[in-house]
């Protein structure tokens, strides 16, 4: 980068020359001037366009058909690309379950909303991060635990109350509920069953939905020493219970009948 | 929001406004109550001038304003108006390059209205009811002259106003987009004064309860859409054939002729007047003063 | 007759069985145990029938409303890496939202600037570097041939002013008339608009200033000027129409240059006496502007 000139070169004849280079200087000046605002004026105005133009067409009523793709993989690549019908159709088949589950963990329905539309915006966002593998179901529920903990901690902590079905602590168990359980669940199923509603929250919120404590502790409305006091009570309760005499023949109840 | 005055909502007295040596209006009066009132009148009239005075865009020269109470001249209450307006100019321009949703965003924005959130719910709410869901991210510059003009009263009713002055709402509008419209204009919540300006009179007949026919910048009529007809009444007839004693002619697609003039003569089939045929009496008598 | 459905965590356990309709709409009603709503939980995941089918129990109209939302907000956009850039600034919401209406940050109208600059640039440097031969004779002692550095002196602040004119003219706005008739305030609005054009405009003439011969403070030099006259066209713009505005403060800045230009002088534009003009011009009109701000929120449309 020189900042210096090739010499002082006084050329011949340089009061001409220099009367000629003042002229020439004002000249190119203007002239880039011109060239310049045209440039300027002639992209603005391409782009703009006449106000009274019409546009094009209008186009037929109906979008484009959502190809008829019963995969939700599929779906998911569609919306990485940009389609927003796919976004709709994700939305069409997901948001129902989605908004149950976000209901039991977290009673106030606006938070539950706004959740649940910043799932499916992150979703839009971040199509592409899904690799794949597993459940599409799994992985939409694994950004909407996280979006629903941060719609928690904008409504500044207000204290969650308990979702429906848990309101008292001696919840009386159906005769019907009790067999699905012995069932169904065998001795797992029991041994949860016994354990406390905070308990059986605590263990909810970090092993089902995967969460940290800190991230649990925000869901629950509880100190992040409490979620982790209660996750110990409820590991002692569980192996204890598990641990028990009639295991055996118990499981043998279960799987000899067909 | 209560208001505590009666159904008087937007009163203008004397309004004036000259361009140069145009005088575009010369002593308006109006009345605006909640409701839908028309504003009919041909180019030039001084609709436009009219309307954006009362959407605070435009000063008078000369004349008193009162919106809702408020007084535009006074700073803290022109925003206060401002806050509570829907506007949609004439020949509205739009950034090209913006999406609708995008757009509408934008107009949210300067409506004061905050929070991403809040913005979006809003932009839903419209586009739903101007049946534009489809197109939200379609660029203006894809969008039809209809579909703009749609989008154009889409803006108009972000933040629900209480005042909506529309200037030509249903200009480039084809008839089953115009019913929607009426029906949407009719359908809004809260009852808002609504004010729109048209030279087509049938739109005034079917929606607006009160209509208001400005010609040469002055006030010629106030009163109902029957009335207006009403001023006609006596001075249509249909004839086979031409008459030169009538002011107006045209030829029907029944392919008769109807005829409107001072004098219909004597034994003419004498019709009931329209609107229109009403606004074409009053605009002759301006136009021969 | 109760269904059997697999729970999840007793993969022994169970055959194939779908929860029925009376317990999946106890579920979406939360009136099922915890441990029994862990299960249909953990089917679901897996059974899109199921979800399907629990989709009706629960209420539409929510459902709808937040589609509707949720499709809104993805129109809208997110602003993509700048807004959240901004966001963590601390700028309001409403900045960047405003900004996508500026003209002066399309592409188009940054991708001419730096056209223009380069050409101005480049002959200059052109001739620095000895591509082309210096005209005229020396001007001021230890710089020759400054004269070369006049075009660039015009052009550069005026193109800082092009920018910030195009936020404030109504012919760039093609919605002006909405955001007179809007409640937010004008003068926030131009604010807006007139920094980051500056900004935009600015910086890529500072940056130019750099890779031309001539004093090593030229790219700062320009900086007072520049803002001088941006906040004399904005002064002027609360008087006068703002075209006329524009037009007094470009001819502000060409009148000068040319004059010392065929004095031979141009880099007298930026040197000190200069400078404390332009300071002075400043402040003075952002004085004005700051007291007669308000007359922006009165359309000028003619």
């Amino acid at each position: 980068m020189s900042r210096r000139f090739l010499g002082r070169g006084h050329l011949p004849g340089s009061r001409t020359v220099g009367l000629t280079g003042r002229t020439f200087l004002q000249a190119q000046a203007t002239i880039i001037l011109v060239v310049g605002f045209l440039c300027m004026t002639g992209t603005e105005l391409a782009c703009r366009c006449d106000r009274k133009c019409m546009g094009v067409s209008e186009p037929p009523a109906g979008m484009n058909p959502v190809a008829e793709e019963r995969e939700d993989a599929a779906l998911l690549r569609a919306v990485a690309r940009g389609r927003e019908e796919s976004l709709a159709a994700l939305y069409d088949r997901h948001a129902g379950w989605l908004t149950v589950r976000m209901n039991r963990r977290c009673a106030m329905p606006d938070v539950v909303d706004h959740a649940v539309q910043d799932t499916f915006l992150a979703l839009w966002q971040e199509a592409g991060s899904y690799r794949g593998g597993g459940d599409v179901a799994a992985f939409i529920w694994g950004i909407g635990i996280r979006r629903l903990i941060d719609a928690i901690r904008r409504e500044n902590g207000s204290r969650r109350r308990l979702p429906w079905g848990a309101a008292e602590p001696e919840t009386v168990v159906s005769a019907e509920d009790q067999v699905l359980a012995g069932i169904e669940h065998g001795q797992l199923g029991q041994a949860l069953a016994g354990l406390s509603p905070e308990l059986r929250g605590a263990i909810e919120a970090t092993v089902l939905d995967g969460l940290t404590c800190a991230e649990a502790a925000v869901l629950l409305g509880v100190a992040e020493g409490t979620v982790k006091s209660r996750c110990h009570r409820a590991r002692t309760a569980l192996r204890a219970a598990l641990a028990g005499p009639d295991t055996t023949t118990h499981r043998r109840e279960v799987w000899g009948t067909s | 929001m209560t208001l505590n005055v009666s159904t008087t909502a937007v009163r203008a007295d004397g309004l004036s406004r000259r361009y140069g040596a145009t005088r575009a209006l010369n002593e308006v009066d109006l009345t605006l109550e909640r409701g839908i009132t028309g504003l009919l009148g041909p180019n030039g009239a001084g609709k436009t001038t009219a309307l954006s005075i009362l959407a605070t865009v435009s000063e008078p020269d000369a004349g008193r304003l009162s919106v809702f109470g408020l007084d535009p001249r006074d700073a803290a209450e022109r925003v206060e108006i401002r806050r509570r307006l829907g506007y949609l100019p004439q020949d509205l321009g739009y950034h090209r390059h913006f999406t609708a949703a995008g757009f509408l965003d934008y107009v949210a924005i300067l409506k004061e209205i905050t929070g991403r959130r809040r913005r979006a719910e809003e932009v839903a709410r419209v586009l739903a009811a101007t049946g534009l869901e489809g197109r939200a991210r379609t660029r203006i510059r894809a969008l039809s002259g209809g579909m703009r003009q749609r989008l154009g009263i889409a803006q108009a009713l972000l933040g629900r106003p209480e005042l909506l002055v529309l200037d030509e709402p249903t200009a480039g509008l084809d008839p089953e987009q115009r019913l929607r419209f009426r029906e949407l204009l009719s359908g809004l919540p809260g009852d808002p004064v609504i004010v729109l300006s048209t030279h087509q009179a049938d739109d005034i007949a079917a929606i607006c309860p009160k209509v208001i026919v400005l010609l040469q910048g002055q006030v010629s009529f106030a009163g109902t859409p029957a009335d207006l007809a009403a001023t006609a009444s006596g001075r249509v007839w249909t004839a086979g054939d031409r008459d030169t004693r009538a002011h107006l002619s045209w030829r029907g697609g029944d392919n008769r002729w109807r005829h409107i003039g001072d004098q219909p003569p004597a034994g003419a089939e004498l019709v009931t007047p329209t609107v229109e045929d009403g606004y074409l009496v009053l605009s002759h008598t301006a136009g021969a003063r | 007759m109760t269904s059997s459905f697999p729970g999840a965590a007793e993969p022994a356990a169970g055959a194939d069985g779908h929860p029925g309709a009376d317990l999946l709409a106890g579920y979406a009603a939360g009136t099922v145990d915890q441990v029994v709503a862990w299960s249909v939980e953990a089917h679901l995941i897996g059974c899109a029938r199921c979800r399907s089918a629990l989709s009706a129990h629960v209420d539409a109209e929510r459902l709808a409303r937040n589609r509707s939302v949720l499709l809104a907000r993805a129109a809208i956009g997110d602003g993509g890496q700048v807004r959240r850039v901004l966001c963590r600034c601390g700028v309001p919401d409403y900045v960047p939202g405003l900004l996508a209406a500026t003209p002066s940050l399309r592409r188009s109208w940054l991708l001419s600037v730096l056209g223009v600059l380069a050409m101005v640039a480049g002959e200059a440097a052109a001739v620095g570097i000895g591509w082309m031969p210096a005209r005229g004779s020396a001007g001021v002692p230890g710089h020759p041939d400054l004269e070369v550095l006049a075009p660039f002196l015009l052009v550069a602040p005026l193109l800082v002013l092009a920018g910030v004119a195009a936020a404030f003219l109504p012919m760039f706005d093609p919605a002006c008339r909405l955001a007179v008739a809007a409640p937010f305030p004008g003068f926030t609005l131009l604010l807006v608009r007139s920094v980051s054009a500056l900004a935009a405009t600015l910086v890529p003439a500072a940056a130019t200033a750099f890779f031309l011969p001539g004093p090593g403070w030229l790219p700062v030099a320009l900086l007072l000027p520049s803002l001088a006259l941006c906040a004399f066209a904005l002064a002027a713009a609360t008087v006068v129409d703002p075209r006329t505005a524009a037009v007094m403060a470009g001819a502000l800045w060409v009148l000068p240059v040319l004059w010392l230009a065929t004095d031979r002088v141009p880099l007298l534009i930026v040197q000190r006496n200069s400078q404390f003009t332009c300071a002075a011009v400043l402040c003075a009109c952002a004085v004005v502007l700051l007291t007669r701000r308000d007359r922006f929120d009165l359309g000028r449309m003619r």
